[in-house]
């Protein structure tokens, strides 16, 4: 199962690669928008730093005990 | 003199009319009722206006324009499949105050000038506080009275604000003020602060995330429609192109999706995802080209259903399991698989999937901030969509119904629940796939494809990867059980204490103010006392008072003595006065 759905994405993946090529932007407003696969690695780049960013806030400032605030309130 | 038919105050008699109620009778009513709503909105035109004149003012209760009307509907069309979603609920006064909210949230709407804005906003304060309340827990009612104190400063300061306006010579009508001489003054800040507060802009959100996720499953589809999205509603109208929404807007996307990612309760996640998704708008109304302003209607348009949708999937697992956090659910999808597909259509239409609502209207704003050539801003959006989809697209729906399995045997859903949930999402599906029905009712002319080749190959890059990033991560996103600071925490805590120590400061002080009478009346009693009356004893009892001895009019107060000494004191001081 986990690999069929590896296969889906390498497919989407691949698809979207040719897809790209084939119809780059005539007048790209920003300049990532010229280069190949930049989004699918901004997803995978910007998740991890989302993922990793937000886990070490809380748990060196902002996570704290459920009753913090006292019980019930 | 009135024209047409104002749907908020149709809402406001099918609330009556709930309110008095019960049973099948009443559900006929709520259905009814909320679709003559839809019908009435739906049929609204530019002529329909209610306006009264009172003293030197004219009170404009209706106007309508694409801007209102495109809001108008989606409004009633909400109220409708929240009442569907609430069908079973048995507290005739919890329809009540919905009904209200929602009424309240279409006369602001629907208001041409500010005085009758400021009046349905506060309305809508009220009304959105029994919704908050009727989730019948501790938790609610604390939570409830917060967000009562937030919204009494949020609305002192939108009327002083407005106050200030007319101190100025302003006529009052609901027009842009980034547009004329305000610009700027103090009144300009007073009311976009005043608004900042109900749309959730950090730091000034916290009583959303607060109090939404205490309410009851039904409440929270209501609430997550219409206060924040009122309040983009009157950024459009009043500060589009001021400078700093633009960034606070792209601040709000990243702060939601932080905190989302940090959040167990599933409610609270979906919560922090309002602030995000409204700070796409906010950014929208900031960059104030027409492209933009469309893009912030329209993504306030997707938003109010999605949300809805997700809120109601959300209502459906809290409601079966009874369960509010991620780390006590998995395993559902088996025993839950409708209300997994319903839920997972919200979920791909929050995170921008092509096909469904969200990217027709995230895209919009996004390519205005391209156009704008605006990169920083663009890039943080596009990023915040990221942290979208990995929160409500991949960590919730992974850890409440295919994560590990904890036997949780849950109640089936009520039928109505189920039916909203339907009704919502063929609403994200329809409009995903046919955007020019939406896009023909924007307040602004303006042409946009959003199926270019670019755009959905960007999306499903964006989407993938993302998705490859989550399994990689999955170890690091379980739930942690416990809350997470936020700035509530400034009113919780050391504003709390501040209180705390003036409240026993000022009980201190009057204890020892207390002790310095009774002890200056112990002095004086016995000079006093009525000289024919030995019995009495007052200045005897006196002195043995201390600040708890039961209070006793005798004892504790002076004499009648003392005052006729002051009479006569005052008395020989008045006739030495004439005499000299």
């Amino acid at each position: 199962m986990q690999r069929m759905w590896l296969v889906v994405a390498g497919l989407i993946g691949l698809a979207t690669f040719i897809l790209e090529l084939a119809y780059r932007p005539a007048h790209p407003y920003s300049m990532w928008h010229t280069w190949p696969i930049f989004d699918l690695i901004f997803g995978a780049l910007g998740c991890t730093v989302i993922v990793l960013g937000a886990k070490w806030l809380g748990h060196h400032w902002l996570q704290r005990q459920e009753t913090y605030y006292g019980d019930d309130l | 003199m009135t024209t047409g038919l104002h749907p908020g105050f149709l809402l406001f008699i099918v609330a009556c009319a709930a309110a008095c109620t019960s049973g099948r009778l009443r559900q006929i009513i709520m259905l009814a009722g909320t679709a003559l709503t839809c019908y009435s909105a739906w049929q609204l035109s530019p002529e329909a206006h209610w306006t009264f004149v009172v003293s030197e003012h004219t009170l404009n209760l209706l106007h309508v324009d694409r801007l209102s009307h495109v809001f108008g509907l989606i409004f009633s069309f909400t109220a409708g499949i929240g009442c569907l979603y609430a069908l079973h609920v048995r507290h005739s006064g919890e329809h009540a105050a919905a009904l209200v909210y929602a009424g309240a949230a279409l006369g602001v709407v629907f208001a041409g000038d500010l005085i009758t804005l400021f009046v349905f906003w506060e309305l809508m304060a009220v009304a959105s506080l029994f919704v908050i309340w009727y989730g019948g827990t501790a938790r609610t009612q604390a939570a409830g009275q917060r967000y009562l104190l937030v919204h009494i400063f949020g609305g002192s300061v939108l009327l002083c604000g407005i106050l200030l306006l007319r101190a100025e010579g302003a006529d009052l009508a609901v027009r842009a003020l980034t547009e004329t001489v305000h610009r700027n003054s103090a009144a300009f800040w007073l009311i976009l602060i005043g608004i900042a507060i109900n749309a959730a802009i950090p730091p000034l959100h916290a009583w959303l995330t607060d109090a939404y996720p205490e309410a009851s499953t039904s409440g929270s589809v209501f609430l997550s429609a219409f206060t924040t999205k009122t309040a983009v509603y009157v950024l459009i109208r009043l500060f589009p192109g001021a400078p700093i929404l633009l960034w606070a807007g792209v601040v709000m996307t990243l702060y939601g999706v932080v905190y989302a990612v940090l959040s167990d309760d599933f409610r609270t996640l979906l919560a922090y995802h309002i602030v995000s998704q409204v700070g796409y708008m906010v950014a929208g109304v900031g960059m104030g080209t027409d492209l933009a302003l469309n893009g912030a209607v329209a993504h306030a348009f997707c938003h109010i259903l999605y949300k809805a949708l997700l809120f109601m999937g959300a209502g459906a697992l809290l409601h079966a399991t009874g369960k509010r956090k991620l780390t006590d659910l998995g395993g559902l999808a088996r025993a839950m698989p409708a209300t997994l597909f319903l839920y997972m259509i919200g979920a791909v239409s929050i995170s921008g999937f092509p096909l469904f609502n969200g990217f027709i209207s995230k895209s919009m704003i996004i390519s205005a901030a391209a156009q704008d050539h605006l990169p920083v801003a663009e890039f943080f959006l596009i990023m915040a969509s990221i942290g979208t989809f990995l929160s409500i697209g991949l960590k919730l729906p992974y850890f409440a119904f295919l994560g590990p399995n904890r036997g949780i045997q849950p109640k089936p859903v009520h039928l109505n629940m189920l039916l909203a949930m339907i009704v919502g999402a063929s609403g994200c599906l329809a409009l995903g796939l046919y955007p020019e029905w939406l896009y023909s009712r924007l307040p602004y002319d303006v042409s946009y494809h959003p199926y270019t080749v670019d755009h959905v190959v960007d999306a499903l890059q964006l989407l993938l990867g993302t998705t490859l990033a989550f399994w990689w991560l999955l170890p690091q996103l379980h739930g942690e059980p416990g809350i997470n600071l936020d700035t509530d925490w400034l009113y919780r805590k050391p504003l709390r204490l501040a209180f705390d120590r003036l409240v026993t400061s000022a009980r201190q002080t009057g204890t020892r103010l207390e002790m310095v009478r009774l002890h200056l009346l112990a002095t004086i009693n016995p000079y006093l006392q009525n000289p024919f009356l030995p019995d009495l004893h007052l200045g005897f009892h006196t002195r043995g008072l201390t600040s708890n001895t039961p209070y006793n009019a005798d004892t504790h107060r002076l004499p009648i003595g003392a005052t006729i000494l002051w009479v006569l004191i005052f008395f020989a001081l008045t006739v030495l006065y004439l005499i000299l």
